[in-house]
């Protein structure tokens, strides 16, 4: 339960995080969080399509039709120029929380750098 | 497509409430997903059923899938809002500077709304910023319904007082005639927009209670020619307000996602307006007439709910009778 709440605050950096390397579909999305997650998070199916549509409004990435080689019609979805720049601005303030957490939760850390 | 997952994607597509090129994009892009989700079950031994019963409750329920995504679409950029906004502000400077009464300018800036609209919706995918140029553009059709209508009951009224018709039959039969002519074409309008989303329509139909009771405070002070133009204007400012809080309302309504929310601002804007005609009337109104004339407004404009929902029932009708098989002839 725990999770889904810090899942929830955090979709779309996550989202733009995953299609930083490659375009993917949703399906495909959704199969890569839960592997490279080890499971940890479980995406909420039906929340996604609304977070990548939200991410595309705003320009951050952007959806193309193509058909897979057996016929398949799939929307893909790959990160912008703006995208990339709203992922790192992100990270950065990903990387700040998560060293002030830190310090704070886990004092005996070292804070990381980037 | 299998059953459990078409009537799936029906239902989603019910509440989706969008352009219907933006619901068929969606609905093929989580077909998709529910197809590769079933053929991934299967592919780990599950059955055929089981897979296609966990792909589409994995998936959420349709309602609450369909209300992120409209909230999501149905929202405008801001060169909506700004195009929505534009004829509530034309009508509201038209009232602020007491131009009404300039009926060829008034005539013009109608036909002006009329053409724009016209241009915007005949491919049949009508923008968002649109709906509100549709609500003047009716204007012209329902207002002069009304002052048929009028007119049509004040010949009754003298031929049944003096035994003679007030203005020329021919033209008593034509206005009897255009009655049901100008329902027929706001009625197909209606029930297109209605087809697409009530709130839509709702939103269209905003300026509606304050124009029909302008004609009506109108036609009290003497009708459109009356010499008594200073005295109608005393009420230009607090119209010049409502059509001015009517352009802030579609503003907001464009930039807001949720349902309710958009439900909530139409009636408390609409009772707010009603209050304000109320008070610029040169009449005192008790409150309880002021009440029964928010509920009358509030009522009116949010029947395209109850007509969408009497559409869909007719629509589930012919569906069940479509599909309900012929019963057998009874055994001997």
């Amino acid at each position: 339960m725990h999770q889904q709440e810090m899942l929830k605050g955090n979709t779309e950096t996550l989202l733009l995080a995953l299609l930083e390397n490659e375009p993917m579909y949703g399906y495909q999305i959704v199969k890569e969080v839960d592997q490279r997650s080890s499971g940890y998070f479980a995406f909420k199916e039906g929340t996604l399509y609304p977070a990548l549509h939200r991410l595309e409004k705003q320009k951050l990435i952007e959806g193309r039709w193509e058909y897979t080689p057996n016929n398949v019609r799939r929307r893909y979805y790959l990160i912008t120029a703006k995208g990339q720049e709203g992922l790192a601005d992100r990270l950065t303030e990903w990387q700040r929380f998560t060293n002030a957490m830190n310090s704070i939760m886990l004092p005996g850390m070292q804070p990381e750098t980037q | 497509m299998p059953f459990e997952v078409s009537n799936y994607l029906h239902a989603l597509a019910h509440k989706l409430h969008l352009d219907p090129d933006e619901e068929h994009d969606i609905i093929q892009e989580l077909e998709g997903h529910l197809d590769d989700k079933v053929a991934d079950l299967e592919a780990q031994g599950v059955n055929r059923d089981t897979a296609m019963t966990r792909a589409v409750a994995e998936m959420g329920a349709p309602n609450a899938v369909a209300r992120g995504l409209y909230e999501v679409h149905s929202t405008g950029v801001w060169r909506d809002v700004l195009l929505a906004t534009i004829p509530h502000f034309l009508l509201a400077s038209f009232f602020a500077l007491h131009l009404w009464s300039e009926y060829f300018l008034v005539s013009l800036l109608l036909i002006a709304i009329a053409f724009v609209t016209w241009r915007n919706w005949r491919a049949g995918s009508p923008s968002k910023w649109s709906y509100s140029w549709m609500g003047y553009s009716l204007a012209a059709p329902a207002l002069s319904w009304l002052l048929a209508l009028i007119t049509i009951s004040y010949g009754i009224w003298t031929l049944l007082t003096t035994g003679q018709l007030p203005f020329n039959v021919v033209f008593f039969f034509l206005l009897i005639g255009y009655l049901p002519f100008s329902m027929w074409i706001m009625a197909n309008v209606i029930f297109k927009m209605v087809k697409r989303d009530w709130l839509l329509t709702s939103l269209t139909a905003l300026p509606f209670p304050f124009l029909t009771s302008w004609i009506l405070f109108l036609n009290w002070q003497g009708g459109l020619w009356s010499d008594h133009a200073e005295r109608m204007q005393d009420t230009d400012t607090a119209r010049a307000f409502i059509f001015l809080s009517m352009a802030v309302t579609t503003a907001v309504f464009l930039k807001v996602g949720p349902r309710l929310l958009r439900i909530g601002l139409l009636t408390v804007t609409t009772s707010i307006l009603v209050i304000v005609t109320a008070a610029s009337l040169p009449v005192n109104l008790n409150v309880v007439a002021v009440l029964l004339m928010i509920v009358a407004s509030v009522t009116f404009l949010l029947s395209p709910a109850m007509l969408e929902s009497k559409l869909e029932r007719r629509q589930l009708g012919a569906k069940l009778a479509v599909k309900l098989p012929d019963s057998p002839p009874p055994e001997r």
